[in-house]
């Protein structure tokens, strides 16, 4: 349909765009006017790129976004580099992962080579997620993401930089990396216990710091506890905190009806996410694992 | 045990990561754990504990076929799609008997669920609701205040930039002849888009100098309103300034028709007009003692002391010797000082000592008129004014750069000074 038109037009354009880069390449033409020729170029891929986007053709479009990127960069004209780059990021994201990774990864190398490193880790964050759903790398994720939060901090911009680390701490928890998880919790609930705002959102992060202690070492736990208690008096009040005394006392005696009741009573009230599913069925686990042996969950 | 009754099966398809192909089978889900079994030969592709699942997602594969993802330890993700009946209804069963494996402990379990739900426990239930959307909204607006915060950063890191632009546009735009470098023609060009009040004081402070400023208390007119300022006496005149430093009045130091001394620290300053209402302020200050000799050097005939002469005369002596001339020195001196600050206006760098001394040549003249207020030398003065070593042209662009204000104002009273001639011939 109208779509193939684009398509036919696109592919000239970039045809045409190609013919007249080599055109600057040749000596002559080098000396009169060369760059023009190249910016005309430029145009030509970016609108090119855009008429591929409307064919949904990604790939060919982050192609020529891509193309557009270098030109600018061949032009010193860093910022329109960048900005093409991540063009070209957002269109092979729906096509080719790995590419649109590399993209964005030359789009940060610029950026922050201009000190603009708030967008930096916002481009991070967006490789970051395609680890994350497309390719389900988590490790390189985690670093990602870690990155990302170094830059915010780097700028003063703390709430977005604990977005981050959240991020981390919930994949190192899942990795089984809990002393990182705990730190970060930790330090992101004395963060945010101050702040008129974000106190309220304190208790959580405690909470999960406290879990996850809760799954290495039952003693820890108990421990880790009383010093978020002292730290943060609110959190004596709240629900979680409760949770928590009954799942020690549950496991302590190795019940674990007690403390699959306490579990549920929490859950009929505010539903648990998949999370603290987890890591709760992890605990559970271990009770268990020394009660009826591991046969039963294996 | 229950666990080897298979709970439900649905007809789907798995995607094999390596082959980068989707193979149809089966989907079967036992109590305690997910099986997929390839439709062509049986094979058990994927058997898995439901312990061992992190997550269970919706997703949609290549953006348009709805599929169920989930996440099982070590971070192996398997992909189900074309799910029969409905995505939705799989996803919803894998995830019940997930989360029962957490939260039922077979026995109780059914005595357990059948026990209704109290109101109270229904009101903690909505409580809880909306205390977590809360601390999402204030996480939300947090974030919020500090995307605003960083804007306004950028905004700042905007305007330096263009500043730096105008800066280099401006010194693309001084001619090609100009000797000095661009900085010293984009003096006056520069000071010109600074709004009205502002334009005044930079030209105050950079052409004609401060002789003094002091803070006071302003009334105008009627004393009921007063408010606090700064007065601000300068060579050409008298500026009143509010308390946010933009300017109240100015008066040029001709228009001055009296000033009348109350005390030793309040003064008014008046304006006469005809068929209009004067324009009078009244100001006191605690250092008006000090201002009180230079105004009486700067405006002798009209300065009016209406009482307690005594006290005037007991605030003077509290200075040195002799009054007038050596408060002018004081006066002219700071003058000096005020000179070389004047580039803060614009660009930081030095400049060339030539204009310097030109300068200070502008301040001397000014000494004069201050000294004798004699028309006739301030149209020398003009005559003179600046020195010209190098032709006509460069005299004139010299002076536009240097004291264009001070030449227009010159050029302003020569009607007046006419006038004044007059008068003395007559």
């Amino acid at each position: 349909m109208d779509n193939a038109g684009k398509e036919r037009e696109a592919v000239q354009l970039m045809a045409e765009a190609e013919k007249r880069v080599k055109a600057s390449h040749s000596f002559l033409r080098g000396l009169f006017g060369g760059n023009t020729r190249i910016e005309e170029a430029c145009e030509m891929y970016t609108r090119a790129a855009n008429m591929f986007k409307m064919a949904k053709n990604w790939s060919a479009a982050g192609n020529a976004f891509c193309q557009a990127a270098k030109l600018h960069m061949q032009l010193q004209s860093k910022h329109d580099s960048a900005t093409s780059f991540v063009d070209a990021g957002n269109a092979y994201k729906k096509a080719d992962p790995q590419e649109a990774i590399n993209c964005l990864n030359a789009a940060i190398d610029i950026y922050t080579d201009m000190g603009r490193f708030t967008i930096a880790a916002k481009h991070h964050i967006t490789i970051a997620e395609i680890y994350e759903t497309e390719l389900v790398d988590i490790e390189k994720a985690i670093a990602h993401y870690e990155q990302s939060a170094d830059y915010y901090k780097g700028e003063e911009s703390n709430s977005s930089a604990n977005k981050c680390l959240l991020k981390v701490a919930a994949y190192a928890a899942q990795l089984e990396q809990y002393q990182k998880a705990i730190e970060i919790y930790e330090q992101v609930g004395a963060n945010t216990m101050d702040n008129p705002l974000l106190k309220y959102s304190a208790k959580d992060y405690f909470f999960k710091a406290a879990l996850c202690h809760f799954i290495v070492d039952e003693l820890n736990a108990k421990l880790a506890l009383e010093k978020y208690e002292e730290m943060f008096p609110a959190f004596t009040d709240s629900r979680e905190c409760k949770l928590l005394k009954k799942l020690l006392e549950a496991h302590e005696e190795q019940n674990s009806e007690a403390y699959t009741e306490a579990v549920k009573e929490f859950d009929s009230i505010s539903r648990l996410d998949q999370w603290l599913t987890t890591m709760l069925l992890r605990i559970k686990k271990s009770i268990q694992g020394d009660g009826e042996g591991d046969g039963d969950l294996k | 045990m229950s666990r080897d009754i298979c709970v439900h099966t649905w007809p789907c398809s798995y995607y094999l990561e390596l082959e980068k192909r989707w193979v149809p089978g089966k989907l079967s889900l036992t109590s305690l754990s997910l099986k997929f079994t390839t439709d062509k030969t049986g094979e058990i592709l994927v058997n898995f504990p439901l312990s061992s699942i992190i997550e269970i997602k919706k997703e949609a594969s290549h953006f348009i076929f709805s599929s169920v993802t989930i996440l099982e330890k070590d971070h192996i993700k398997h992909w189900f799609s074309s799910l029969q009946p409905n995505r939705n209804v799989v996803f919803n069963i894998i995830e019940h008997f997930w989360r029962e494996l957490l939260l039922s402990q077979p026995g109780t379990a059914l005595e357990e669920s059948s026990s209704p739900m109290t109101r109270g426990k229904e009101l903690t239930e909505l409580m809880a609701c909306s205390q977590k959307r809360l601390e999402d909204t204030a996480r939300v607006l947090h974030h919020q205040g500090e995307q605003l915060d960083s804007i306004a950063r950028g905004l700042d890191k905007m305007e330096s930039d263009l500043d730096m632009a105008d800066r280099l546009l401006t010194e693309l735009e001084s001619p090609s002849w100009w000797p000095f470098g661009s900085k010293l023609w984009k003096m006056p060009s520069e000071a010109k888009p600074r709004g009205g009040a502002s334009v005044a004081t930079s030209k105050a402070l950079g052409k004609e100098g401060i002789v003094v400023s002091i803070p006071a208390v302003i009334s105008q007119r009627t004393e009921s309103h007063v408010k606090p300022g700064r007065l601000t006496v300068l060579v050409s005149g008298l500026e009143i300034h509010d308390s946010d430093s933009s300017l109240m009045h100015r008066f040029e130091r001709e228009d001055v028709d009296d000033i009348k001394v109350h005390t030793p620290y309040e003064i008014s300053i008046r304006q006469r007009f005809i068929g209009k209402p004067d324009i009078a302020y009244r100001l006191i200050s605690a250092k008006m003692p000090e201002v009180i000799p230079i105004l009486e050097v700067q405006f002798s005939k009209k300065m009016e002391s209406l009482e307690d002469t005594l006290t005037l005369g007991r605030a003077r002596t509290s200075f040195p010797a002799e009054k007038g001339y050596s408060v002018w020195h004081a006066a002219s001196g700071l003058m000096d000082r005020t000179v070389p600050r004047e580039p803060s206006s614009g660009s930081q760098e030095s400049r060339p000592l030539q204009l310097q001394t030109s300068e200070t040549f502008i301040s001397e003249g000014d000494a004069q008129e201050l000294r004798q207020l004699h028309p006739v030398f301030q149209v020398t003065q003009l005559m003179e004014f600046p020195p010209a070593p190098r032709g006509c042209r460069k005299v004139v662009s010299e002076a536009a750069s240097l004291g264009q204000g001070l030449f227009f104002r010159l050029l302003t009273k020569i009607p007046m000074m006419m006038l004044c001639l007059q008068k003395d011939v007559g």
